[in-house]
């Protein structure tokens, strides 16, 4: 448009019908050189030389004036400059009183009154009033060569004064073309950002500005208004991000997995995900990325410090979880493009994912405690009252805490079970398998479309983690249960086991009730394998008598006296030859031992049982390899063995 | 909804209660039972009249004396999940021309219970009395019908805010009596819970000591529970045992009274005198028989049970207690 | 506890857009909902306050001034009110032939027969899943607002207790209170921090024989639901609780924050306080 529509501006400058005329220009030659004859070529370029000369040297030579001057100099220079001013001014008003002095004398003759009272003292006294008088003088007319070079240059001047117009307009319109540009170009990237679905809106603060908002409207109220930055236009019309004070930098929290005193796990910063690092929704997204993980630590240092009871300490950059065993979280928010990050350390391939695991579910976490803080913000609120509502911390490392510290108790439950009812098998008892059912709590919703069964999910690992192990013992119809709750999220924190079984065998048997140390459960499930191990030595007996001649007298066979010491008693005729069985079992080593007691009936216990000193020995320890079973004779035959003789 | 029994021992303003008393008895009583102490409970009731009731009596012209009339606020530890208000029916006829007094749907089927509750009564108090022999028949006589509600445990206090607040013409505050430090015990197929009565309003005074036998055997009206609640978790699909359905409101009405011969048994076994008894009340049961009427017509009809709503599991769960509860601790105000 | 309330009236036209403003001010959608409210007046025996021979003898002289004042103390209307989904109403078009066959099985009516006699089909309730027994409900007590206040909001002491479900009217009966009548309030629900707003009107239900005594057991199609006020123009309340009224901090803060939400929505609309009169909850 700019081009279609040309406005001429400039006066349209008419060529003067004829050059100077010779006698003119001759004329003017004889005035500055004084006549033809010195004027040739050498002489014109030498003045030249002169002029530049002249002029040059002279402007450096102030230079190192000025260079040179040192700070008296420059005061005595101020004091003559400022000398001159003031004399300058002093001669101007004197000049001026003088001026007055003559006005006001010449108008005294037509009105004395007025002009006196402008007249300075001195001339009242050496000038009488109306002195002096003034009379229209008609000055001789002007020949006609005058009044052509008034008009020549008063054509001039004016030609001069539209020319600069003309450019100080051409310049506006060059000025406005290019801002005109700028504006499309800014405005076409600010539809361009809203196409792409951002918020665009007025800044409630600076209402003439446009600012875009890609914070996250549910997060706390600080970070929730560093969500809005401001679209400015840089000079060319670009679109800047205005983030205020906000440092622009990209962080991220990162999570690193350190096993003892090693390193063994670390996330990797998200990457750019476009090459076109600068666009402007590059930006925007780099802005909201921060902020978000801004919020995220700041929650987390928040949460941390309200979880100081479970040992986690925080620094002012850095949060230190111990989860389980040797196993530590450590959390702190760095700059992604710090080249220091990415030192790699040595790192075991388990330990990324779990570290990337912990930095997942933090982050699903907040989210979800922003969508529930929108559920909470746009239910009906409470009265009003003068307290202020707390604001509780976020679940974000307390359900990553409890899962790292129940799979770690329960695969060292798992194990011990496993270690125990091997060892049990490598002697020969037939111990049936057991089961365990990890995270029996966690019944994932099958069709986990809707929002709601999205929150469903979350929030259900939100709830104390619960696993089950299961088992049938040796005796028939007796089960063990171990159920295992970790909870982290209200008290009573921690691991708690429930053991539970059902041992008919034994029927005034009490349940342990509630652990919380993994050692008491060890020792509650040893026990109850000890007490299953004691009472089917005891129980073969009387299934083989059953199956082979009920007429005989019965055969002599273990009696499980004190069941929960381990001990059998094989009676005899013979007060002082009882015999003993002692059966010691632990989470390596099953031990049977026989010894002859001395005491009168066998029921002495302790020192009182009066123990000879010849035993037998038999010991089954834990063995991986499957195929040890058959190199040794099992328990039972030991035990059959033992009580024949 | 199982089947209790309330005693209360009163006992003078300053002095201590038979509290003391009683947990001797019962451990004397019961050699074979280890009195272990469960746990605590409290209670609270608020005791309102009908203002124009309280005016003396005037002189003019022979009016028939009214009852008074009542409302009655109990909270209880033991169901802690609704408040429950006790009032007496109303015997004017509302100002409002066109609610003549007509029972509602709702109330319809609750009045034969209510009936059938108060013959019941009558037997047991006949029996009560030759035991303890200090039922107040005339209590129980002497008021109208009463129509129980239960409430939210949020809305309790602040109905009874309200009644006191803007209903100050028909309702006033008398009495409020609590129970404290509320202890109990299992005794065999019993519960036991024992407390002192003290009195917090308008003045501090000891009333009392209160005993509620609870018996936690089997009956028939346990298995109406479970039918209702296995319904709503829609494991079963008619959610009506067959059983049930032959049972009749006379059933229902029978195992009360045995259920009240065998609580009447424990007291006398423990053998506290001077009791104030309170089982067979006025309208206790009335809510069972309208879940049998209701499990049957759900049979019949397929048509839905009122099932538990999300904060509270069963509404109605201890009415029949709190009416004994009131039943005893309506001090004449 | 204690309300704040401020008031304006939104025109047909302005409603759409209104509805806009709020849920961009809010940064929420509007909760459509609806309620049945149901008024109840307390009722008392004329002429009772004289003449009443009651268990009172032990009545001081100081008790009986304080009985009579009581006697003379203020009664009040109050609602009733229960929230009810948009599948509560009929379907239109659906009218179940049982129920002109038998309209109120649950409580026989010895007027039906003939009132069924000028019944025509058109006017036959279409029914629908509602099931009035499963129906909660919740006490609503307003007083009437604060006299003399120099604040420029409306203040006034509300209670709000959640009640037994399905059938209410004979425990209500039984307090101290008698249905009047009912109605339907259909609109939308803001909240902005501690601000309800609620941009509503109030729907008549279309007058059927025999169901104005109680309250209705079944809804009918909202087509048939007419506005109380003929234009169709809606109220916007802006509402704020208070726990403890006589602090006036709290107080001073709640009109504060109603106030500020006044400026925000200056150019939408004009928030005012009602008229204390046209709020007046008293039974006369």
């Amino acid at each position: 448009m700019a081009d279609s529509f040309t406005l001429p501006l400039r006066p349209n400058l008419e060529k003067s019908d004829r050059p100077d005329t010779l006698p003119v220009e001759i004329a003017q030659i004889n005035e500055q050189w004084g006549g033809f004859r010195d004027v040739n070529e050498e002489v014109l370029l030498a003045k030249l030389a002169e002029e530049e000369e002249r002029g040059g040297p002279l402007d450096s030579d102030e230079d190192g004036d000025k260079k040179e001057m040192d700070t008296t100099e420059r005061r005595e220079e101020l004091y003559k400059r400022r000398a001159e001013i003031t004399q300058f001014a002093m001669a101007s008003h004197m000049e001026t009183m003088f001026a007055l002095d003559f006005i006001s004398l010449l108008l005294s003759k037509h009105a004395p009154r007025q002009a006196e009272t402008s007249m300075s003292a001195f001339l009242k006294q050496v000038a009488p009033v109306g002195s002096l008088n003034s009379e229209v003088v008609h000055p001789p007319p002007k020949p006609d060569s005058v009044n052509k070079d008034i008009s020549t240059v008063s054509r001039g001047w004016r030609i001069q004064n539209f020319n600069s117009a003309a450019n100080k307009l051409l310049g506006a319109a060059s000025r406005l073309e290019k801002e005109v540009e700028a504006e499309t170009k800014y405005w076409n990237s600010v539809l361009a950002i809203k196409d792409k679905g951002w918020k665009v809106c007025r800044l409630p603060r600076e209402r003439q500005s446009l600012g875009v908002q890609y914070g996250f409207m549910e997060a706390t109220p600080v970070f929730r208004d560093r969500g809005l930055a401001s679209l400015r236009r840089g000079n060319d019309g670009s679109l800047v991000l205005d983030q205020g004070l906000v440092p622009s930098g990209s962080r991220f929290v990162r999570v690193r997995v350190k096993r003892g005193s090693r390193i063994t796990g670390c996330t990797k910063p998200p990457g750019a995900s476009s090459n076109d690092a600068e666009s402007i929704e590059q930006r925007i997204l780099q802005a909201r990325d921060s902020v978000f993980e801004d919020e995220l630590f700041h929650e987390l240092v928040r949460e941390a410090r309200a979880i100081a009871s479970c040992g986690v300490t925080t620094r002012q950059n850095l949060i230190q979880i111990p989860a389980a065993d040797d196993l530590e979280i450590l959390l702190d928010l760095v700059d992604t493009n710090d080249e220091s990050v990415h030192t790699e350390q040595e790192s075991s391939q388990d330990d990324v994912v779990l570290a990337n695991g912990v930095a997942h579910s933090i982050r699903i976490l907040l989210s979800f405690a922003h969508r529930q803080n929108l559920h909470r913000r746009t239910q009906v609120p409470l009265p009003l009252t003068p307290k202020r509502r707390p604001n509780p911390e976020y679940h974000l490392l307390r359900p990553a805490l409890a899962y790292l510290q129940h799979i770690s108790e329960a695969r060292y439950l798992e194990s011990f079970v496993h270690d125990i009812v091997t060892t049990l098998r490598s002697s020969g008892f037939q111990v049936p398998e057991f089961t365990a059912q990890m995270f029996s709590n966690w019944n994932l919703p099958h069709h986990h479309s809707s929002p709601n069964a999205l929150e469903g999910l979350v929030a259900s690992s939100l709830k104390p983690i619960e696993s089950v192990f299961q088992g049938n013992l040796l005796t028939p119809n007796s089960v063990f249960t171990v159920r295992m709750r970790t909870n982290m999220s209200f008290p009573p924190f921690g691991t708690h086991y429930d053991v539970s079984f059902d041992l008919p065998s034994v029927p005034d048997l009490k349940s342990p009730g509630n652990l919380s140390l993994r050692e008491e459960v060890e020792a509650a499930v040893a026990h109850l394998l000890l007490l299953d191990v004691v009472m089917k030595i005891s129980s073969v007996e009387a299934d083989e008598e059953k199956k082979t001649e009920p007429d005989t007298p019965a055969k002599r066979w273990w009696d499980p006296i004190y069941p929960h010491m381990g001990e059998l008693l094989l009676a005899y005729d013979h007060p002082e030859k009882h015999k003993k069985l002692r059966i010691v079992l632990s989470r390596d080593q099953l031990s049977l031992e026989t010894y002859l007691v001395r005491c009168i009936d066998g029921i002495g216990i302790g020192a009182a049982e009066g123990r000879s000193q010849h035993t037998e020995t038999k010991t089954w320890k834990l063995q991986q390899s499957p195929g040890g079973l058959n190199q040794q004779s099992s328990a039972m035959d030991f035990v059959t063995a033992e009580a024949s003789t | 909804m199982p089947v209790t029994g309330v005693y209360f021992i009163p006992a003078h303003p300053n002095a201590s209660t038979a509290l003391g008393n009683i947990t001797e008895r019962l451990r004397s009583s019961f050699p074979d039972e280890d009195l272990i102490q469960l746990g605590r409970w409290t209670l609270e009731q608020k005791l309102m009249r009908d203002t124009p009731g309280l005016l003396p009596t005037s002189s003019g012209p022979n009016q028939r004396p009214s009852k008074p009339r009542y409302m009655q606020f109990l909270s209880l530890s033991h169901y802690h999940n609704h408040g429950f208000i006790y009032t007496s029916e109303p015997t004017e006829k509302p100002f409002h021309p066109h609610n003549a007094a007509s029972p509602s749907p709702a109330a319809t089927p609750a009045t034969p219970g209510l009936q059938g509750a108060g013959a019941g009564a009558g037997v047991g108090a006949g029996a009560g009395a030759a035991t303890t022999g200090s039922v107040n028949d005339s209590t129980t006589s002497n008021i109208s019908p009463m129509l129980m509600t239960t409430v939210p445990h949020s809305s309790y206090s602040t109905l009874f805010q309200h009644f006191t607040y803007a209903c100050q013409p028909f309702w006033c505050h008398r009495l409020t009596v609590v129970v404290q430090n509320g202890v109990f015990y299992d005794i065999g197929d019993f519960r036991v819970r024992l407390g002192d009565v003290r009195q917090t309003y308008p003045t501090n005074r000891v009333r009392g000591a209160v005993v509620e036998i609870e018996w936690r055997g089997p009956s028939v009206i346990d298995s109406l529970d479970g039918a209702v609640t296995s319904d709503v978790n829609g494991e079963t699909d008619s959610g009506v045992d067959v059983s049930l359905s032959a049972l009749e409101e006379s059933d229902v009405d029978a195992e009360f009274a045995a259920t009240a011969l065998l609580i009447r048994e424990f007291w006398v076994r423990v053998g506290v005198e001077g009791a104030r008894e309170a089982i067979l009340v006025p309208g206790v049961g009335s809510e069972v028989k309208e879940r049998l009427v209701k499990i049957k017509g759900a049979k019949n009809t397929g048509g839905g049970l009122s099932g538990p709503t999300e904060d509270d599991p069963n509404p109605q769960a201890g009415t029949d207690v709190a009416r004994q509860y009131m039943e005893v601790l309506r001090f004449n105000r | 506890m204690h309300e704040l309330l401020l008031f304006a009236s939104v025109p047909t036209h302005q409603h759409a857009e209104l509805l806009q403003q709020l849920a961009g001010l809010t940064a929420m959608q509007p909760r459509h909902c609806f309620e049945r409210r149901l008024i109840f007046k307390a009722y008392r025996k004329p002429g009772v306050a004289n003449a009443r021979v009651g268990a009172s003898q032990d009545l001081q002289s100081g008790d009986l001034q304080r009985v009579n004042k009581m006697l003379n103390g203020g009664m009040f209307y109050t609602q009733v009110v229960g929230p009810v989904q948009s599948t509560d109403f009929a379907d239109a078009g659906v009218t179940d032939a049982a129920a002109n066959a038998n309209p109120n099985p649950v409580n026989p009516d010895p007027d039906t027969d003939t009132k069924m006699d000028g019944m025509d089909s058109e006017s036959s309730i279409p029914r629908s899943a509602y099931d009035f027994d499963q129906q909660s409900w919740q006490l609503e007590f307003r007083d009437i607002p604060e006299a003399g206040t120099r604040s420029a909001v409306t203040s006034r002491v509300m209670a709000t207790a959640a009640l037994p479900r399905g059938d209410i009217v004979p425990s209500m009966n039984a307090w101290g209170y008698s249905f009047v009548t009912e109605y339907l309030v259909e609109g939308d629900m803001f909240i902005h921090n501690d601000i309800v707003l609620n941009l509503h009107r109030v729907l008549h239900y279309p007058t059927t024989p025999g169901e104005e005594n109680q309250p209705r057991h079944q809804m009918p199609t909202l087509q048939q639901m007419a506005p109380l006020e003929k234009s169709g123009s809606y109220v916007l309340q802006a509402s704020m609780m208070v726990q403890d009224g006589s602090n006036q901090e709290t107080m001073k803060t709640a009109s504060q924050h109603l106030f500020g939400l006044r400026e925000q929505l200056k150019s939408a609309v004009r928030l005012e306080m009602a008229d204390r009169l046209s709020l007046d909850t008293r039974v006369k």
